[in-house]
């Protein structure tokens, strides 16, 4: 990085070349996996062959990569490597602890207020770390829950997992495009002025 | 208008840990080489890494060519070569150098031409098409410098250009930059090898603790403190003290010293007979004259006369000496 960045290229070219390839290379692994995991989930049970259905589960599934490098990159421009490794972990992890809670929140019996805080407590984590609801929207539009909800009963009480209560709405995709445009902002703006 | 080429007023970085540097003012002319020296953790690298646009300062300015740093317009007249460099393992030499190329927005004709030329020039060779990763870090310092070279910069920053190197590749090198200051190319050298510094610069400046402490013309500075040495026959004791108390002037007779060869003069190793080599240290020629005349009138003989230059290392030595260093040994 020292040798290069002294090249006559201004810094956010800098950012956005890495940006992009970060990108490109997760998109392509994200379809790859995307591909595998469909393809194995089709050898033990039947998957939907619904075309759309299929793009718009990739296109969530793959919406995760520019989120996460966008975080990443903002965070290596305010930790150290390891210190953004901790950092993202423990990001990611509260997501998808967010997420799980969510899920397993309502077979539990709490009572009203408990669930409440415990709600507010999941929004936050997942309004910090947006992976764990764009993975559940993204498995609700794979299995297209929201249409089946109206022709077949969609009581998922015995196996919270798959509860449709739980899926994301589009405002909350709209808030993690958000999300991500703005992180990607701050990471930019923070390499403009990183001392390398 | 004659714009220098590096123009730095005021520059300061300060960090948390105290560490930086401070006020540093310089001008470095086109076509100049200028040497920038001081103990480990002087500030030297963080005043280089602000003009070559990697680090912020913290306050004062800095133009290169009258482009303020960090701009591109700055970025694209200079070469880079950093002190610790990491060149991409899995490309091989032609590679790292063909990118470099590609962001300075050198066309791959150009590119074709010049980067076998390069490698040539810097002693890679042929060995430019195995991977950097089976590279010495002296070849890796070599490629380090075709990268730096490649746009045909019209300023060159090197920091500690030849510390990997061994004694045939540090000469390389120093050939290297020699050929550059010729066609008129901006040498500014961080570097503790005194030696490359006076042979190459012009111009030098010493950083102790984030400031800077001298600098000066390197030929002014090596004769600044002029020492001349008197080989003198029919030599005793009794004319060192008499000459001392005569004229005032600091005079030793000079100690056996293998190196010794300032200003053409080897000091033997032992004296023969009564002959001895007299050092002293003077503020004008008149007073090697007067020197000259009273040692003759002694009734001695005086073999010869010649005088003493003052090497940069004693220099660097003499002016850091005494004065607290934040560096390695703290």
């Amino acid at each position: 990085m020292q040798a290069l960045l002294p090249r006559p290229l201004p810094r956010w070219k800098w950012y956005l070349g890495r940006w992009l390839g970060y990108v490109t290379l997760g998109l392509l692994y994200a379809l790859l996996l995307f591909t595998a995991i469909l393809l194995i989930a089709d050898a033990h049970a039947p998957i939907p062959r619904d075309g759309a259905a299929l793009v718009k589960a990739f296109l969530l599934f793959g919406s995760l990569v520019p989120l996460l490098i966008s975080l990443s990159m903002l965070g290596s421009g305010l930790f150290s490597a390891v210190g953004n490794g901790v950092f993202m972990t423990m990001l990611y992890g509260a997501g998808w602890l967010g997420g799980m809670i969510d899920k397993l929140s309502g077979p539990l019996g709490l009572k009203e207020e408990a669930l409440n805080t415990l709600h507010n407590l999941t929004g936050i984590m997942s309004l910090l770390m947006p992976a764990d609801a764009l993975q559940r929207k993204m498995t609700a539009e794979l299995f297209s829950l929201d249409e089946l909800s109206g022709i077949v009963s969609m009581n998922f009480s015995s196996f919270p997992l798959m509860d449709i209560n739980s899926v994301p709405s589009n405002s909350f995709i709209i808030y993690g495009a958000l999300y991500a445009v703005v992180v990607f902002t701050m990471g930019l703006l923070r390499f403009q002025r990183k001392d390398v | 208008m004659n714009v220098p080429a590096i123009e730095a007023q005021l520059l300061t970085k300060e960090y948390n840990s105290g560490r930086g540097c401070r006020d540093v003012s310089i001008t470095v002319e086109k076509g100049e080489a200028f040497g920038f020296l001081g103990p480990n953790g002087a500030g030297k690298s963080t005043f280089v890494k602000m003009l070559a646009g990697l680090i912020r300062p913290t306050s004062g300015s800095a133009a290169l060519f009258g482009h303020p740093i960090g701009t591109v317009a700055a970025k694209a007249k200079i070469g880079y070569l950093p002190e610790l460099y990491r060149y991409q393992e899995w490309l091989n030499g032609e590679e790292v150098v063909r990118l470099h190329a590609r962001l300075c927005g050198i066309g791959k004709s150009e590119a074709d031409r010049r980067i076998p030329e390069l490698l040539k020039e810097v002693g890679i060779g042929q060995r430019g098409r195995d991977r950097v990763k089976h590279y010495s870090k002296g070849m890796q310092q070599r490629l380090g410098l075709a990268c730096a070279l490649v746009n045909d910069p019209e300023l060159v920053f090197l920091d500690e250009p030849s510390s990997a190197l061994d004694p045939i590749g540090r000469m390389e090198v120093r050939t290297i930059l020699e050929r550059l200051k010729q066609r008129g190319i901006t040498i500014y050298l961080n570097s503790h090898l005194l030696e490359d510094v006076e042979v190459l610069c012009d111009r030098m400046a010493l950083l102790n603790n984030g400031e800077i402490l001298r600098h000066g013309k390197v030929a002014e500075i090596l004769n600044k403190r002029t020492s001349w040495h008197f080989k003198v026959g029919g030599y005793s004791p009794f004319l060192l003290s008499w000459l001392m108390e005569h004229t005032g002037l600091q005079i030793r007779q000079a100690v056996e010293d293998a190196d010794h060869a300032e200003g053409g003069i080897a000091i033997p190793s032992t004296v023969e007979g009564s002959v001895v080599w007299l050092e002293a240290e003077v503020e004008s020629e008149e007073q090697v004259g007067w020197l000259n005349a009273l040692i003759i009138e002694q009734g001695m003989t005086l073999y010869e006369v010649a005088r003493k230059k003052e090497r940069l290392e004693e220099w660097f030595l003499d002016a850091v000496s005494g004065l607290s260093h934040r560096g390695e040994r703290e």
